[in-house]
């Protein structure tokens, strides 16, 4: 066996492994728990937009909100007692992958992130009900207190994450005739796609009032992608051991996007709030993702082929090449047919999906406003900018995902 | 029965104590008293002083039975088309004829609040117009700044040191020794992690402080500014009021727009400051768009607070706010530019006087076991103000404001529409900084109602505007027809335009006037009550102290 399973680490996961046996694999319950956050956090975040576009008044125990509490909550709590355990707990035998923090604490980096997160959502909570009475209350997704709260999931999205990770790696790419240790990595692998997906998903909605389908044909999109997702995708992608990891990633990215709004506008909502300009009596989809999953391929295709034999700079361009022209060959003309195409407008692609109060007979709803025009000679130049802060942005997530494959702890 | 009626709308309403305020200066609750098929009821909304916000709703019903009320807000721009489903009222638990709710404001602008009631005495409909502007200002509490400060540090450091551990010991693999470096990693890592923290938090404090700014430049609400001036010309001054259009982009209105109430563009009220003792009620005509001019009423020299309410096409109403100094009388003339200009010099408010004829702090005489007060007319008459719950009110509280008219020889004197209602009040602070144009039906403008009633009738998802300069000709054209009509006609004329107008007790030509008020800040206040008598308008006026609410 591999070195690092004779640490008391493996030990501790081995013996796991040989007494249990059910649905957890010898994973620890916590591990679940926080990849069950991260995903109550997106689908109650994607759940609370798809609110405002539908009934548009909320109050702090909205349903969806409560989704989102119930994954900061379980984050925090299972989190905050592993930390708790691991301090007060002498022969705990998880102290030996912890880290020591504060002269007394121990704790796990995953949990670490997680109960930071949880904090920050926490915090988010007053400051926000203060932003409301000071400001009004928000139509925005972007305030300074969202901002905190979104931070807040993001970091506990991250912890989960982590936690994975550090098992992943503690585990590294053993090979065993062990069927169970053989389930056992997979799931763990396959649990990092998950968790990485989730919060991938959260990055979309971040940028996605910037990368509307409204401004495929326009640098700006292109742009807003090459500061988002190269250096995620590179970081995730190094720091998965799966061979089509970033597919996965971004397949679990795509239906973790498409589930809530195929399924919510099949419920009744009406809108609680004035103005109303769209009369509706349905649930108001979100958007349609990116079709991630293509360059997501095909930057595995160049890790593949390429990974350790070129050095970073080099893949770092050659990613930031293949994302872009990728996600243009795709998106340009996916936009185009989500925008203006009648055959966008139904349940699968959701180009129908129309706020309570935005005027439907807007002129541009499905045809491009004349703002996000350019010449063939302002796209080239956008796009060559694009190209750049994709390098530079998929540099450093090879830096960052070079620092995760050595997350242990 | 009456009385114990009224008596219970009495009772306490919340009255945002905002300083800054819409519209009626320092009085942002819209009140509306208002009989609406078999009911009677008195309505308040607490508009939010932030939007989006939501407003408070009271409903007393004094008349009727009512099963349930619903509320709904009813934009101008979007109209019945736009406006959401409705909420319920609910009714409190100690008083089943008082109801409750709140109702979502989410745009600035002219909008409505429109309730439903329904019951045994069958459906009806009142429309409350609301302005819905942002007006508070508000700094962060200090233990809320505490509490958040406190969290922030620990997030701060938490997070610094979740940096430092990530780039040292949670990387070291399970088992292996603590390498020499491990404490320096684990600083650089603090180091970079405390810098684009720091950094983060700069940009966030940059970008919180451009959202207060464009809050306070762009959300705030601020009155038109306007220029009032005095020019002395033959035998009369004019007084003129300029609109300043001085910044006009960011305080834009539609000033093509404006529609008259009462069937006037413009009502001033001129308040000689401090003692509050000369007043004037005129109504200057449109010279263009930008001025309004007027024959300068003869009003003592001295400092006057200029307070002027106009109404636009939409509903959206507010008061234009200044000062002039009037020069001394050099002709006394009597000349108006409109017939309803009205004015009176009487004592300076504070002055304590047991004689009838001038005003009183608070009263000189007892009617019916309550309080009251009165005063001589110029006609001769007496107004009283009868049943003054007590000799001094509280602040916050609904009352019912009440007064009587008798002739000459102390008999109930009968009186006429003036303005096309029976009476018309002004209430104002004896800082100025309090000021209301009140009316029997409530604090509301009644052409801001009579817009956003047609409005809801409207079936158009939004409102377009017709062309500005035949809408602006047509409503002076109008105006000078109105002006030009017998005085019963014209009354006629403007009573039609307002549906459900009634006098006080529904009777026509009673000698009561009546107006529901809930002062919203304690000090001094003077009332100025008119009415029109035998073709003359007379104006009571009578001061009161406020306190703080005892609850």
């Amino acid at each position: 066996m591999q070195s690092a399973l004779n640490t008391p680490v493996s030990f501790a996961v081995d013996e796991r492994l040989n007494r249990a046996v059910d649905w957890r694999l010898g994973i620890p319950l916590y591990v679940y728990a926080v990849v069950f956050s991260s995903l109550c956090i997106v689908w109650g975040l994607l759940w609370d937009i798809m609110w405002h576009m539908s009934i548009g008044r909320d109050g702090l125990f909205a349903p969806p909100h409560l989704l989102m509490y119930v994954g900061a909550v379980v984050a925090g709590l299972f989190s905050g007692f592993k930390i708790l355990q691991l301090t007060f707990q002498r022969s705990h035998p998880d102290r030996a992958v912890s880290v020591r923090f504060w002269g007394v604490f121990y704790g796990s980096l995953g949990a670490l992130y997680c109960v930071w997160g949880a904090l920050a959502m926490l915090t988010s909570a007053p400051f926000d009900d203060w932003w409301h009475n000071t400001y009004g209350l928000d139509v925005q997704i972007l305030t300074p207190p969202h901002t905190i709260l979104l931070l807040g999931m993001m970091i506990v999205q991250f912890g989960s994450i982590i936690s994975v990770l550090a098992l992943q790696n503690r585990i590294g790419d053993r090979t065993t005739e062990n069927e169970l240790e053989k389930k056992q990595a997979f799931r763990i692998r396959l649990m990092f796609g998950i968790s990485a997906g989730l919060l991938l998903s959260v990055l979309f909605v971040l940028f996605s009032e910037n990368m509307g389908e409204w401004a495929s044909h326009n640098t700006s999109y292109y742009t807003w992608a090459a500061i988002a997702f190269p250096i995620y995708l590179m970081a995730v992608g190094r720091a998965s051991p799966l061979r089509y990891g970033l597919t996965i990633i971004t397949a679990v990215y795509m239906l973790t996007m498409l589930i809530p709004s195929w399924i919510l506008p099949l419920f009744p909502a009406t809108p609680k709030l004035g103005p109303v300009l769209n009369p509706i009596t349905h649930y108001q989809a979100f958007v349609f993702p990116l079709l991630l999953i293509v360059p997501g391929f095909l930057l595995d295709k160049l890790m593949h082929r390429y990974s350790g034999k070129l050095n970073d700079w080099l893949l770092a361009g050659a990613a930031a090449a293949v994302f872009m022209f990728a996600l243009l060959a795709v998106q340009w003309p996916f936009g185009e047919f989500l925008h203006t195409s009648p055959y966008a407008r139904n349940w699968f692609f959701l180009a129908e999906s129309w706020s309570y109060g935005d005027d439907p007979t807007w002129e541009y709803r499905y045809k491009y406003h004349p703002y996000f025009s350019q010449t063939v000679e302002q796209f080239a130049l956008g796009f060559g900018q694009a190209l750049l802060i994709a390098f530079v942005s998929a540099r450093i997530g090879l830096y960052w995902g070079n620092w995760m494959k050595r997350v242990q702890r | 029965m009456r009385n114990s009626i009224q008596f219970l709308f009495s009772l306490i309403l919340v009255v945002a104590g905002t300083l800054t305020s819409f519209g009626h200066i320092g009085s942002p609750g819209v009140i509306v008293q208002k009989e609406a098929g078999k009911y009677r009821l008195l309505v308040s909304v607490s508009p939010p002083d932030v939007v989006p916000g939501t407003a408070k709703v009271t409903v007393f019903v004094e008349q009727g039975r009512v099963g349930t009320i619903q509320a709904r807000p009813v934009y101008f721009r979007s109209g019945d088309e736009g406006a959401p489903t409705h909420d319920e009222l609910e009714p409190t638990a100690d008083q089943p004829n008082r109801f409750e709710g709140v109702v979502w404001l989410m745009d600035s602008g002219s909008s409505s609040i429109e309730l439903q009631i329904d019951g045994p005495d069958g459906k009806a409909t009142v429309v409350a117009p609301v302005v819905s502007v942002a007006t508070a200002q508000r700094d962060m509490p200090a233990d809320t700044g505490m509490a958040l400060a406190a969290m922030g540090i620990l997030l701060f450091v938490l997070l610094v040191t979740i940096i430092g551990a990530s780039t040292s010991d949670g990387i070291l693999k399970p088992g292996q020794p603590k390498p020499a470096s491990l404490g320096r990693k684990r600083m650089i890592g603090m180091g970079i992690g405390s810098v684009l923290l720091a950094l983060m938090l700069m940009g966030g404090r940059s970008w919180w402080n451009s959202w207060a700014d464009s809050y306070r430049n762009e959300n705030l609400y601020k009155p038109l500014p306007i220029e009032a001036s005095v020019k002395p010309t033959g035998d009369h001054s004019l007084f003129n009021i300029r609109l300043d259009t001085t910044n006009f982009k960011r305080n834009r209105r539609m000033l093509s727009f404006v529609v008259p109430d009462h069937g006037k563009l413009m009502h001033v009220f001129l308040i000689r400051t401090p003692g509050l003792d000369a007043f004037a009620h005129i109504h200057p005509d449109r010279r263009d768009t930008l001025n309004y001019q007027s024959i300068l009423p003869s009003l003592p020299q001295g400092k006057y607070l200029v307070y002027a309410d106009m109404v636009y096409r939409s509903g959206y109403a507010e008061t234009l706010t200044d000062t002039i100094e009037v020069p001394a009388v050099t002709q006394a003339g009597a000349a108006k530019t409109d017939p309803d200009d009205s004015w009176l010099v009487t004592e300076p408010m504070g002055v304590k006087s047991n004689a009838v004829g001038v005003p009183h702090l608070d009263d000189d005489m007892v009617a019916c076991g309550k309080p009251s007060a009165s005063m001589k007319l110029a006609d001769g008459s007496t107004m009283l103000w009868t049943d003054k719950p007590s000799q001094v009110l509280e602040a916050g509280k609904l009352y019912t404001l009440k007064f009587a008219i008798a002739d000459e020889h102390g008999k109930a004197a009968s009186l006429e529409p003036y303005l096309g209602m029976s009476g018309h009040a002004a209430i104002l602070r004896s800082d100025g900084s309090v000021y209301i144009h009140l009316h029997p039906v409530g604090t509301y403008s009644m052409a801001a109602e009579e817009s956003l009633v047609n409005r809801i009738a409207d079936t158009a998802r939004t409102f377009r505007y017709p062309n500005a300069n035949r809408f602006r000709d047509s409503i002076d054209t109008y105006i000078a027809k109105l002006k030009q009509l017998p005085d019963a006609e014209r009354n006629k004329l403007l009573m039609a335009g307002m549906p459900g107008m009634k006098h006080a007790d529904g009777k026509e030509h009673s000698n009561m006037v009546e107006f529901p008020y809930a002062f919203p800040r304690p000090g001094h206040y003077r009332i100025w009550v008119q009415v029109k008598r035998n073709g003359q308008v007379l104006t009571g006026v009578f001061d009161t102290q406020v306190k703080e609410s005892l609850l």
